[in-house]
């Protein structure tokens, strides 16, 4: 009989750590470190040369990754010691609780976007156009060379100019980061102007003006809605959402067009806008009857979620059920109600940051700035993590212990 | 599998096979004890058992050791209406804590591998995680003082390596 298991592999491997490592086979110590935090496996390897080659190893940091599959969110932080200021992001494992990285940045009072990649992008730090792309793996950051693009320089000196809205995504074909910003003068009579930047770690990185949304969608920008903790643009798979400004219909005369709930989506590889996208269904309350009430108070009980890589209209209308309603089919613009969620202390409070496999959903609340997730089974609840800030967080999808950073 | 766990309970103990270390040591078990080895009991499940199973890298006081946790923990995976054979979890945890606490660092080293040569998912995680706690926390320099490995890097890799991973040395 073949001895089973042992593959050319795992026997040479085990040679060596006879004569190198006294004692702990390099087997076995493949199976510790799949037990030990990141942080851990990195101190590992500064042991010595095999032990390197194990935690090095593109099969261990595979296998280690899956075995903590966590999930993770980035969130900033900022410590004021007494005038000496420190800030950053820290990853967070929310299985645990325990920070499993922390990554310090010169990127003071920014705020995370609220993103599902493997980097992170800071936004609204101490000049509020710019957006830093950070790499929690080799903590660099990427920031573009000039704050704004050749063809918009002259909005600069046009007096008040802030970017109302920010998207952050990845081309799935190219492996491309786009970030997407959108200015204005802050006047919700004006369109924006688009500028588009690609990041990559070689060369500069530059703002280019595209052809701005023909229509008012969403500001995003603090000074709005400092305490809203609705999402109004959303990227997945290489498509920005934004939701259309019902509230400002009367900007435009296709306005009139303008639906509670319409989204124009941009597609970051072609760097175009679509057609409007139509949303589930109009905003209720009750059975089934449209609420009169003010426009504003219609776009406060929207919002737009990435749940696990769908596109999540969340309809919250005080008194009624949380309704999360997911996109089945762009083309057709069907949605479907997955979630009904009959628990009014989450409307206009709690936001759906991510769908756990066993039938959890973990909100972001806001006012507490708590991470809880909730138990559709049973209705219960459970605290996670209390944030620095609810609308600095964003999921993170990388591996820390991988030796490349995102961008190549 | 699912005839073979029946028939254990049925007759208490089931067909048995035998086990054989790397040193020719032969160890008598019940399939059921046996199974708990996926390597095993993917081998009964093949029918490739009659002849008794070789274990050419497990030496007979490492197999003692295994044999005598698989007899321990047989209650486990047993069906659930077996109550008489299984240990109390209690019992159980006690027998685990004792087994790893008082095994050397080489022996556990070997418990290990055979772990996870025979594929023992529970006995595997419960000795890396020994192991793991005594990696926890410590610095290199400690690392390589606990299992007494020689420092084979130059001064200049071992500084760029731990610029490479340098977050997860400040405290």
């Amino acid at each position: 009989m073949a001895p089973p298991g042992t593959s050319r592999r795992r026997g040479r491997r085990g040679r060596r750590a006879a004569g190198r490592c006294a004692g702990l086979p390099l087997d076995a110590l493949f199976e510790i470190m799949l037990r030990l935090p990141a942080r851990d496996v990195c101190r590992l390897r500064a042991v010595c040369r095999s032990w390197r080659a194990v935690a090095s190893d593109r099969a261990f940091v595979d296998a280690h990754a899956s075995r903590h599959p966590g999930p993770y969110v980035a969130a900033s932080f900022s410590d004021d010691d007494g005038g000496d200021e420190s800030c950053g992001v820290d990853i967070v494992d929310l299985s645990s609780g325990d920070i499993v990285k922390t990554i310090y940045t010169d990127v003071s009072g920014s705020r995370v976007q609220r993103t599902r990649l493997d980097l992170v992008c800071l936004v609204e730090g101490p000049s509020p156009l710019d957006a830093t792309v950070l790499d929690p793996v080799t903590g660099a950051t990427y920031s573009p060379a000039k704050r704004i693009s050749a063809d918009n320089e002259d909005l600069l000196s046009s007096g008040r100019l802030i970017m109302e809205s920010c998207a952050f995504g990845k081309v799935p074909s190219t492996g491309e980061y786009k970030v997407l910003r959108l200015l204005g003068s802050g006047n919700p009579c004006e369109l924006y102007e688009c500028e588009i930047m690609t990041v990559n770690s070689a060369g500069a990185l530059q703002w280019r003006a595209i052809q701005g949304p023909q229509l008012p969608v969403c500001s995003s920008n603090n000074m709005s809605v400092w305490s809203s903790n609705n999402m109004r643009s959303v990227v997945i798979n290489g498509v920005a959402y934004f939701l259309l400004d019902y509230s400002r219909l009367y900007c435009s005369n296709d306005g009139l067009l303008i639906r509670p709930g319409n989204i124009v989506p941009f597609n970051l590889e072609t760097e175009e806008w679509m057609g409007i996208l139509n949303g589930p269904k109009p905003v209720a309350r009750g059975r089934d009857m449209i609420v009169i009430s003010s426009t504003l108070e219609i776009m406060e009980q929207l919002s737009l979620a990435d749940l696990n890589g769908s596109l999540v209209m969340v309809h919250a209308v005080y008194g009624s059920p949380m309704d999360l309603w997911f996109l089945s089919d762009l083309e057709q613009g069907l949605w479907v109600k997955k979630y009904s969620i009959d628990f009014e202390y989450y409307n206009n409070n709690a936001y759906p940051l991510l769908l756990l496999d066993d039938e959890k959903i973990v909100f972001l609340l806001r006012g507490t700035n708590v991470l809880q997730s909730y138990d559709l089974k049973d209705d219960t609840y459970t605290d996670i993590l209390v944030l620095p800030d609810f609308r600095s967080v964003g999921i993170y999808t990388g591996n820390l212990l991988s030796l490349e950073g995102g961008l190549n | 599998m699912a005839a073979a766990a029946a028939e254990a309970t049925i007759d208490g103990g089931g067909k048995m096979i035998i086990l054989i270390s790397a040193d020719g040591k032969r160890f008598e078990v019940t399939e059921a004890v046996a199974s708990q080895s996926q390597l095993i009991s993917n081998m009964i499940e093949d029918d490739c058992t009659e002849n008794g199973v070789r274990l050419p890298n497990v030496d007979g006081d490492i197999l003692t050791m295994v044999v005598d946790y698989c007899n321990m923990h047989a209650g486990d995976a047993a069906a659930d209406g077996d109550t008489t054979k299984a240990s109390s979890t209690e019992e159980l945890k006690k027998f685990d804590a004792e087994l790893v606490q008082a095994l050397e660092n080489p022996v556990l080293f070997k418990l290990i591998l055979a772990a996870n040569f025979l594929n023992i998912k529970s006995l595997l995680d419960m000795t890396c995680q020994r192991v793991a706690d005594m990696m926890s926390g410590k610095t290199p320099e400690q690392m390589r003082e606990t299992f007494s490995i020689e420092n084979d890097f130059t001064p200049e890799e071992e500084a760029a390596i731990r610029q490479e991973n340098a977050w997860a040395f400040d405290d």
